[in-house]
């Protein structure tokens, strides 16, 4: 108890990928006990929002209603979720020359992965929870599997 | 139960603050500062701000922690506890294609 707190500078910070809130969510317990702070981009928000809207369209199309009721919970309890976990939501700027940037990336990855890493950099971040970390150690990034038996790499 | 007060006060040019006079803390008494992440305890005794920073620290991991299992909870219940990087991109260029369509 004598210790002093850790500084911001200290405090490990990891950008949580869109998986990370699906397939991942185990994982966030774990970074969180280890002393992680979890960011969130707006990106990342859009895929999830979007994910969610499009299973609670089908559901409707489908006239399930048990689970529209249940996808419109999860939808509900995503701000609760980023609020009690104190996850930071950030929504980087993105320049031309970042678009230049982006181009050049694109060939052989994912154009929405190559902007999150971009904006990602942009606001001073390198490390992100995924479960796709082949291609996000291609990009260059410091990559923390969802499957990873430990949190920190290091 | 004890009764919680909040006294707001400017931290002047030395970083200093004057404290109300019902912490019962006087001039020239030790005054034990107990930090925890944005928190500060102010007590005259050691333990009595320990115990209220620890007791803060596991009240806020114990509401972490119980978002987090609703959370798994409710992912599971919709089906989307193991939905890939790969599943998310479909599901994204289908709703796309969706909205092309309609």
């Amino acid at each position: 108890m004598t210790n002093p707190s850790p500084t911001r500078e200290d405090v490990k910070q990891v950008v949580v990928d869109t998986s990370g809130f699906f397939a991942g969510a185990a994982k966030l317990g774990a970074l969180l006990a280890d002393g992680f702070k979890l960011i969130a981009l707006d990106l990342i928000i859009f895929e999830f929002v979007k994910v969610v809207d499009r299973e609670i369209n089908l559901a409707k199309q489908a006239a399930k209603l048990s689970r529209v009721k249940t996808l419109t919970r999860l939808r509900d309890q995503f701000p609760a979720l980023l609020q009690e976990l104190e996850i930071e939501l950030i929504s980087p700027e993105f320049s031309i020359r970042d678009l230049k940037k982006l181009y050049s990336l694109t060939e052989d990855k994912d154009p929405g992965d190559c902007m999150i890493w971009l904006k990602m950099q942009n606001a001073g971040y390198s490390s992100i929870l995924t479960d796709n970390t082949k291609d996000w150690k291609k990009l260059g990034a410091d990559v923390i599997g969802i499957y990873d038996k430990r949190s920190n790499r290091k | 139960m004890a009764q919680i007060a909040q006294f707001q006060r400017k931290v002047d040019s030395k970083r200093r603050i004057a404290l109300p006079a019902r912490a019962g803390i006087s001039a020239n008494q030790n005054a034990f500062l107990t930090v925890a992440d944005d928190v500060i305890v102010v007590s005259k005794d050691k333990r009595d701000s320990e115990r209220v920073c620890l007791a803060l620290t596991q009240a806020v991991e114990t509401k972490k922690l119980d978002a987090l299992k609703e959370w798994e909870k409710t992912l599971k219940d919709a089906g989307l506890l193991h939905l890939t990087s790969a599943e998310i991109d479909r599901v994204v260029d289908e709703s796309f294609a969706d909205k092309r369509r309609r």
